[in-house]
């Protein structure tokens, strides 16, 4: 199993009576793009400004390359990169001039790599152009284009493609995948659009109101909104085994409480109630159950 | 061992806020509002050339006749470049919250605010002294010094003048980090430096008793106070000779007040900014 790389223990945050981050706990580990899921107000943003050092968290640990300390993670950042909310940047400025600015705080010696991330997202030919005249898409970029300046081992994005076009969003997740496969960047990433999402991340960690209510990998998720015929009777085992003679079933999944996830026959399900019902089993449950991501989210967050 | 560690973590860190310091550096550099500021601070000292009567000076005019007409704006000057560029780099950035940028990528809060002090001080202490010696110098190049202003003593008002901008320019440090916004900064430093004068003429006038307040702008109008003269014949001439020599304890408390209350000013600013958290 890869390193962690950053191991957050028990972290809470509260403003004032009201606690907006409780008692969250995860580890990212290397190599991973970990999808932040949860509704505006859950506390995503709030977990990814601690992680920058933005907001002092009020309680609980968080670790970043085995540092705890203030002065071990200000060290530990510096191998990091982050875009948090809305890309902060010099209006009265020019892309190319913020990102110089940002260069020489960050103490990347190499003068050409502004102009080699501005080509990577494309803001190469803004010109003279001040930032405060751009949209809200091209703000995302200059955002990324920070991000990519110091080339970290780890990017913290908050909804990189918040703005973007179609095309946009693409282009960024090509570029996020390519980041991650070539230069082995890990990445934290949270978004809204949930099915952009799922084209990119490795794992995922939903928040809502403030704590963690699921984390699991993309494998584990992909079973969970994996399309399946959802048995349950008053005899589970003896259904089981009746399937597996009568028409050889072997994509299934057997429950904690005994029923079945049944993964193929599903363009059949008459024959297989049939099947049970002549063999007098008794359905208790029969239906298809069809989640996407999507609705994964929504029957976890209403629960 | 552990302190050979601490050695490297601080120098680390020396190098780090060095890199704030330039890019602060590079953002002032291309500040139109900063240049303006500048251009101020150098027209303002001329405008005390104008307000002389006819401008018949400008024949007898020489690097101590300038320092004569023009100290008296100094203050004023002082206190518009201090209050413009410390607004500038101490605020422009949390106004528009581009210095979350410099926390995410591993500075310390000690290094974004010692950073930005240093780099604003420079700037105000450095500015204000060529606002003030790069005309006369000019001047005394083309039209001499002259004779009326001992010139060792203008060094020492210039030392103990650079002091008080230190001060200075350490309130509206403070200030701005508490306000967290470059334009209310300026706003509140203007009104409150005005309303301090003012306020003190006014209370002055109605009450008819002298309030002395020690604030910045107050020492340094005192330290361009050029009372007292004698004429000297020099070279067959008759010459007003100034007196500028200022008592000891004068230059020791002033000196000793700016750098204490700058201090104090700094590490106020400082408990505040690494408290609270970013925006």
């Amino acid at each position: 199993m890869s390193e962690v790389i950053i191991d957050v223990n028990g972290l809470e945050k509260q403003y004032m009576k009201q606690k907006v981050v409780k008692n969250v706990s995860f580890r990212i580990r290397q190599g991973m793009i970990c999808g932040l899921i949860g509704p505006n107000g859950a506390g995503k943003t709030t977990i990814m400004k601690m992680l920058g050092g933005l907001v002092l968290p009020t309680n609980g640990e968080i670790t970043i390359y085995g540092e705890k300390d203030e002065k071990g993670l200000a060290k530990a950042r510096s191998r990091m990169s982050f875009m948090i909310e809305t890309p902060y940047a010099k209006d009265k400025m020019t892309a190319r001039e913020n990102l110089e600015k940002q260069r020489i705080q960050k103490g990347v010696p190499d003068k050409k790599r502004v102009d080699e991330v501005l080509s990577i997202v494309g803001l190469s030919d803004t010109g003279k152009k001040h930032v405060g005249n751009f949209s809200l898409g091209m703000r995302q970029r200059l955002g990324i284009a920070n991000a990519l300046l110091a080339k970290p081992e780890i990017m913290v994005l908050d909804e990189p493609t918040n703005g973007l076009d179609p095309e946009g969003i693409v282009k960024i997740r090509e570029l996020l995948l390519k980041l991650n496969r070539e230069e082995h960047i890990t990445i934290l990433i949270s978004s809204h659009i949930l099915s952009e999402l799922s084209l990119l991340c490795t794992d995922y960690i939903f928040v809502h109101h403030g704590n963690i209510i699921q984390a699991l990998s993309a494998e584990e998720l992909h079973k969970q909104c994996k399309e399946y015929y959802h048995i349950h009777t008053n005899n589970d085992a003896v259904a089981l085994a009746i399937l597996q003679e009568k028409i050889g079933v072997s994509e299934y999944e057997v429950e904690a409480d005994g029923s079945i996830r049944l993964y193929e026959q599903l363009d059949n399900t008459t024959e297989v109630s049939r099947i049970l019902y002549e063999n007098g089993i008794i359905p208790v449950e029969l239906h298809v159950n069809d989640a996407n991501l999507e609705q994964y989210y929504m029957d976890m967050a209403g629960d | 061992m552990m302190q050979i560690w601490n050695s490297i973590i601080w120098i680390w860190q020396v190098i780090r806020m060095w890199n704030i310091m330039k890019s602060q550096n590079y953002q002032t550099r291309g500040d139109n509002l900063v240049i303006y500021g500048f251009l101020i601070v150098l027209i303002f000292p001329f405008l005390g050339l104008l307000m002389d009567g006819d401008g018949s000076i400008f024949g007898d005019l020489n690097g101590g006749m300038y320092l004569l007409l023009a100290s008296p704006m100094f203050p004023f000057a002082a206190t518009i470049l201090s209050l413009i560029v410390v607004a500038r780099i101490c605020g422009w950035d949390s106004t528009d919250k581009t210095i979350n940028y410099e926390i995410m990528a591993g500075h310390s809060k000690a290094e974004v605010y010692f950073g930005r002090v240093c780099s604003a001080l420079i700037w105000t202490i450095g500015g204000s002294f060529a606002a003030m010696v790069l005309p006369v110098a000019v001047i005394s190049l083309i039209c001499g010094f002259g004779n009326s202003m001992p010139l060792g003593d203008v060094a020492l008002h210039t030392g103990i003048f650079l002091a008080v901008v230190f001060r200075m320019s350490c309130e509206y440090i403070l200030l701005t980090f508490l306000l967290r916004n470059c334009y209310a900064a300026m706003l509140l430093g203007y009104t409150f430096t005005a309303f301090g004068m003012v306020g003190v003429m006014i209370y002055t006038d109605i009450t008819g008793v002298e309030l002395t307040v020690e604030t910045a702008l107050v020492n340094m109008g005192q330290l361009f106070n050029f009372g007292n003269y004698q004429i000297k014949n020099i070279g067959g001439e008759e010459i007003q000779v100034f007196n500028l020599s200022l008592e000891p304890s004068i230059i020791s408390s002033t000196v000793l007040v700016s750098l204490l209350v700058g201090i104090i000013c700094l590490l106020v600013g400082y408990v505040f900014f690494s408290r609270r958290d970013m925006r």
